[in-house]
């Protein structure tokens, strides 16, 4: 498209100020008093609370207040179901959760102060297994589900959430189908990774309202839950949000906020409190392990004619964190393909374990990591190659999506054959133990409702006034964009703002891949509004009626050729017309067309150790239109690294619910001589609901990554795992074992 | 939390100092004790740092002698240094693996040896070269091997107000040849699932004065007396060197922990041993 500003990628202006440390953070903003806050958490999965002692603690030398369950009143809080207490409540649900809290004049002393609480536990039998907890039978963790606000209805013991899906008539299909196969996946839990971790700073000197600083990226969505929690008005609660240091999911829910609340009003006095990076990896909301059984049907020609999938995903201790107890994933068991008769049961259900949130497409990548390498087994299974089996099946123009749902616009044959034909898929690998693997995925852009300012200033510059977070993704630069087009300004005159609930307009917050989409269109909107009431604002001034003007760079001219440039309209405008303030609204609830993405892995497995190097990684994402290309890189180079960990690395296990991870010594994250070499291909062209038909990117490359690498491991040496992480212990035990049975 | 800093001039004073209070700990680079610190492991009341103290970085080569190595010198700085590399490589490499190039330019080779970490990186690099530390303490200096430093983990022969005051590995003889290889799960930021160091001298057709180190798979990072004897004057032939990986993996004792099984790290003895002993025939030429 035509614009000087739209499709470019010019500088991040945040950078500079991350780059220099200018830019301020939560933990940067000081107040001059404030006390720390420490909790005091469970080293037991599954205990009853007989009794908290919490005498010595109150006595130590600049302890400000002490707080347990029992001072606070009995609420709990949730994005959806509020099952979730600010403090135990009589019983503890897994290893990490708040048990009592300290606020002290420095974090040294509410350290201390925390050793000094004795907690009497009784322990209880713990349920690791969702699958077993789900039994008949099985212990309830959460007695009163019924009563939670949200709470759905559901009688199967632990389950917080369920979902049935389906079309046609899958039993006859299997009866028909000339070959049929059923295999079980296991994924990890995973810790988003952000470099930042959750902080707080809550100020209510009279507790009947808040002033919070957070680096939640929903501030809105953190106002309303804190507003229902702790019985204040929305309006009594400011959220200030200052830069975020990132949050792939992670930074969505509530965390320390209302305990930091109730620490305020214990003490008098703000208090701040920062995770360390032992809580994050033991009590934030990392991603959900799941267990996914998939069965297809199939002709001998390859063509997929049913699928019964069952996904379990283990929900930990509480379902709250999370917008949907069941996560979305659970949709995605069909893959992009087209199946006629299908059936899905998804399950999500409370463990002794840490309690599971939102991460960079939740569910999507344990899901497809699932699904793509039961595709692979497929594709072999009738001597097919791959690819030319995801070519017969895949869904193409028309089709009704495997959900039933009419998506427009469906490229998915051309993402797929962009990533392979920039592979060199046909040609010989690089070594005897290199593999090339592939993955197909699918992702809808995201959905939910915003709103924007766009204010003129007399002097022709212009800012964007939103609710919308950046933690991180460059969205404030895209949506300075997207004004800068719709204004006809050039970039380095529109600013943005935001920062506050209290003064910016709501924004559903940056999550669920929609600020493009979702907050772009209300900037557009508030942009063309602005313009708007310019050209009343110039027709007056020119004499001539509103239609007759045109608004082109800055430059209001009439049919008769006289023209004023928008400082000169706004000057002549009186003291009331200096201001023009566009508004615009936008919701997006219906997902009319999605998002696919291709990704060729390339690997070389070392036979002797195990050890899985990714050498390179293609990638094709159907993007719609790249407002900004080089931040839609940057997401999709980010989400194939942190894909890899998920695929290679990174775990957080608990056996018997007793976390063995506890640092970062510990927990792999990949580093940067771990990345591999990405080549990203955008596939534009295919018109999205965002602004010029942009798509999204936030999440779409994440989950083709795990599967492409296991089946370009399956292509180097033979091996198939069908549980992440692909360790190579994992990996050389497989090889072991193919050797001792002689294969 | 809050601590004093002492900042000797001189180490006979750092000495002094340590030796009068049981509440000083001693810190080169940080980078471990730190760590410790801050997760509530150790609460010093005092820290005393070598860092005033003028010429403890210092990496000196002294032909005919050997590597006299400064306990204030990085690892970034040995990694560097040329006559490290070419006589000494196994320790060059050794430190090239440590951590990642911030941990590199602060944490020292005195404080990796020190800390006693059964998966320090410089520790079987050492071993191999047959490094020897020079304590200094309140009953004056003394001479230790390397070897009989290392007690177990965390554990070491230093007594109370005892220091390193110097790390020295002896010129090796001509047509010595040494490496150090390292298995992680990652590239960089990583604690050895299991490392390898190898020094020998290549002597007509075979090999001599064979020095193997294991890291990660013991109590301490440990000399493989039995696999050094099996390749002890031989030619190393493909049978010879399975040979020697079988007798390093039955001579390891690794445990089971998050990072790796006993088992894998005992497999990959195995594997990383032989790997050593081609990259000694390919260094040779
Ligand atoms: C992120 C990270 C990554 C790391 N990666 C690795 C790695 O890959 N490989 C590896 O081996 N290590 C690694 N380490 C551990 C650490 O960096 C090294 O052990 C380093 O060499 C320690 O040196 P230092 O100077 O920082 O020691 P310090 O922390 O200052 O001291 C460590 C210990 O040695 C004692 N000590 C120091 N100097 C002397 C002396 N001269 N005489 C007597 N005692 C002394 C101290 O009292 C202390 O007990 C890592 C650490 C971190 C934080």
């Amino acid at each position: 498209m035509e614009s000087h500003v739209i499709g470019i990628s010019p500088a991040r202006k945040d950078a500079w100020g991350k780059v220099s440390g200018e830019a301020l953070y939560v933990n940067d903003v000081k107040l001059p008093v404030c006390l720390e806050g420490k909790v005091l958490r469970s080293p037991y999965p599954h205990a009853r609370i007989a009794g908290i002692d919490v005498g010595k603690a109150m006595k130590l030398p600049g302890v400000a207040a002490v707080i347990t369950g029992q001072d606070l009143p009995a609420k709990r809080f949730g994005n959806s179901i509020a099952d979730q207490p600010v403090l135990a409540r009589r019983r503890v649900r897994f290893v990490g959760e708040r048990v009592a809290a300290v606020a002290a004049v420095d974090a040294d002393t509410a350290a201390e102060a925390l050793e000094l609480i004795k907690v009497e536990y009784e322990e209880l039998p713990v349920l690791t297994d969702p699958v077993l907890a789900m039994e008949s039978g099985a212990p309830l963790l959460h007695p009163k589900f019924s009563t939670y606000r949200n709470a759905p209805a559901l009688d199967i013991p632990n389950v917080a959430g369920s979902a049935s899906y389906g079309t046609g008539d899958v039993e006859a299909a299997f009866a028909q189908a000339e070959l049929v196969f059923e295999h079980t996946f296991r994924t990890q839990v995973v810790h988003q990774g952000y470099l930042e971790p959750h902080a707080c700073m809550v100020q209510s000197a009279s507790g009947d309202s808040a002033t919070i600083w957070s680096n939640n990226k929903s501030p809105f969505e953190l106002r309303a839950e804190l507003a229902r929690l702790l019985g204040l008005p929305a309006s009594g609660i400011e959220v200030i949000y200052p830069f975020i240091g990132g949050d792939f999911g992670g930074k969505g829910a509530v965390m320390d906020e209302p305990v930091c609340y109730y620490l305020a009003l214990a003490s008098g006095s703000p208090v701040r409190m920062t995770m360390s990076v032992r809580e994050e990896l033991l009590a934030a909301n990392p991603r959900h392990a799941a267990i996914i059984t998939l069965k297809s049907g199939l002709r001998k020609d390859g063509t997929l004619l049913a699928r019964q999938a069952r996904v379990v995903f283990d929900s930990g201790a509480y379902a709250g964190a999370n917008s949907h107890p069941l996560v979305a994933g659970v949709r995605r068991v069909l893959g992009a393909y087209r199946i006629p008769h299908t059936r899905i049961d998804g399950f999500s259900v409370y463990t002794n374990s840490v309690p599971a949130g939102h991460c960079r497409a939740p569910g999507d990548p344990q899901v497809f990591f699932a699904v793509e390498s039961h595709t692979d087994i497929l594709a072999q299974a009738v001597c097919l190659d791959p690819v030319e089996f995801r070519r017969r099946n895949v869904l193409l123009e028309g089709h009704i999506s495997p959900l039933g749902l009419e998506w427009s616009g469906i490229n998915a044959l051309q993402v797929l054959e962009t990533a392979v034909m920039n592979s060199g898929w046909n040609q010989p690998k690089a070594s005897r133990f290199a593999g090339r693997g592939m993955a197909l995925t699918e992702r809808n852009t995201g959905l939910g409702g915003s709103s924007a300012l766009v204010t003129l200033q007399s002097d022709g510059s212009a800012t964007v006034v939103s609710g919308a977070t950046d933690p991180g993704t460059g969205s404030h630069t895209v949506l300075r964009q997207i004004a800068a087009h719709e204004l006809g300004l050039p970039l380095e005159k529109v600013s943005f703002s935001g920062g506050n609930t209290g003064m910016a307009p709501f924004d559903n917050g940056s999550g669920s891949s929609r600020v493009t989409h979702v907050t772009g269109q209300a900037v557009r909107l508030a942009a063309q509004d602005a313009v708007s009431q310019g050209k009343d604002l110039a027709a007056a001034q020119l004499q001539v009626s509103t239609t007759e003007i045109i608004y082109q760079d800055g430059i209001f001219s009439s049919s008769a050729g006289k023209s004023l440039c928008l400082q000169e309209v706004l000057a002549r405008s009186g003291r009331a017309g200096k201001v023009i303030t566009g508004r615009g609204s936008y919701v997006a609830d219906k997902a009319g067309s999605t998002c696919f993405s291709a990704q060729i892995a390339e690997v070389e497995v070392d036979p002797e150790t195990g050890q899985v190097t990714v050498q390179r990684v293609i990638t094709a994402n159907d993007i719609g239109l790249a407002v900004n290309p080089e931040t839609v890189k940057g997401q999709v180079e980010g989400t194939v690294v942190q894909g890899m960990g998920f695929a290679l690395n990174e775990e957080l296990p608990r056996p018997e619910g007793l976390p063995q991870v506890t640092s970062l010594a510990d927990y792999k994250l990949a580093t940067c001589l771990d990345a591999p070499t990405v080549q990203t291909f955008l596939v534009e062209g295919s018109s999205g609901p965002g602004p010029y038909g942009a798509k999204s990117i936030g999440e779409q490359g994440i989950a083709a990554v795990a599967p492409a690498i296991a089946n370009a491991v399956y292509d180097a040496v033979g091996v198939r795992l069908f549980e992440l992480p692909l360790t190579a212990e994992k990996i050389r035990h497989a090889l072991q074992q193919r050797e001792g049975a002689g294969g | 939390m809050k601590f004093y800093v002492i900042e000797p001039a001189s180490l006979t004073e750092a000495v002094d100092i340590l030796s009068q209070a049981k509440d000083i700990i001693l810190m080169a680079g940080g980078t471990d004790l730190l760590v410790k610190v801050k997760q509530g492991r150790l609460k010093p009341g005092r820290v005393l740092s070598l860092r005033q103290i003028q010429g403890l970085e210092r990496v000196e080569y002294v032909p005919g002698r050997g590597l006299f190595i400064g306990p204030m010198a990085t690892h970034a700085q040995v990694a560097a240094h040329p006559e490290v590399i070419c006589r000494f490589s196994a320790l060059a490499e050794a430190c090239s693996a440590v951590g990642s190039p911030q941990i590199r330019n602060v944490g020292t080779v005195a404080g990796n040896l020190a800390n006693a970490s059964p998966a320090a990186d410089t520790a079987g690099a050492l071993l191999a070269l047959e490094a020897q530390l020079m304590l200094m303490g309140p009953q004056g200096s003394r001479r230790v091997a390397l070897a009989d430093f290392l007690l177990g983990p965390g554990k070491t022969c230093l007594g109370q107000g005892e220091l390193i005051a110097q790390i020295f590995a002896p010129e090796p003889q001509l047509s010595t040849f040494s490496t150090y290889l390292k298995l992680g799960r990652r590239k960089a930021m990583e604690i050895a699932v299991c490392s390898v160091a190898l020094a020998s001298t290549s002597a007509g057709n075979g090999w001599s004065n064979v020095q193997l180190a294991l890291g990660a798979v013991g109590p301490t990072t440990l000399l493989s007396k039995q696999a050094g004897n099996v390749l002890e004057g031989q030619v190393w032939s493909e049978q010879v060197s399975i040979l020697a990986g079988k007798s390093a993996a039955s001579e390891c004792q690794p445990v089971d922990d998050q990072r790796a099984s006993a088992s894998y790290r005992r497999a990959m003895v195995e594997v990383m041993v032989k790997r050593a002993i081609s990259r000694l025939e390919f260094l040779k030429g």
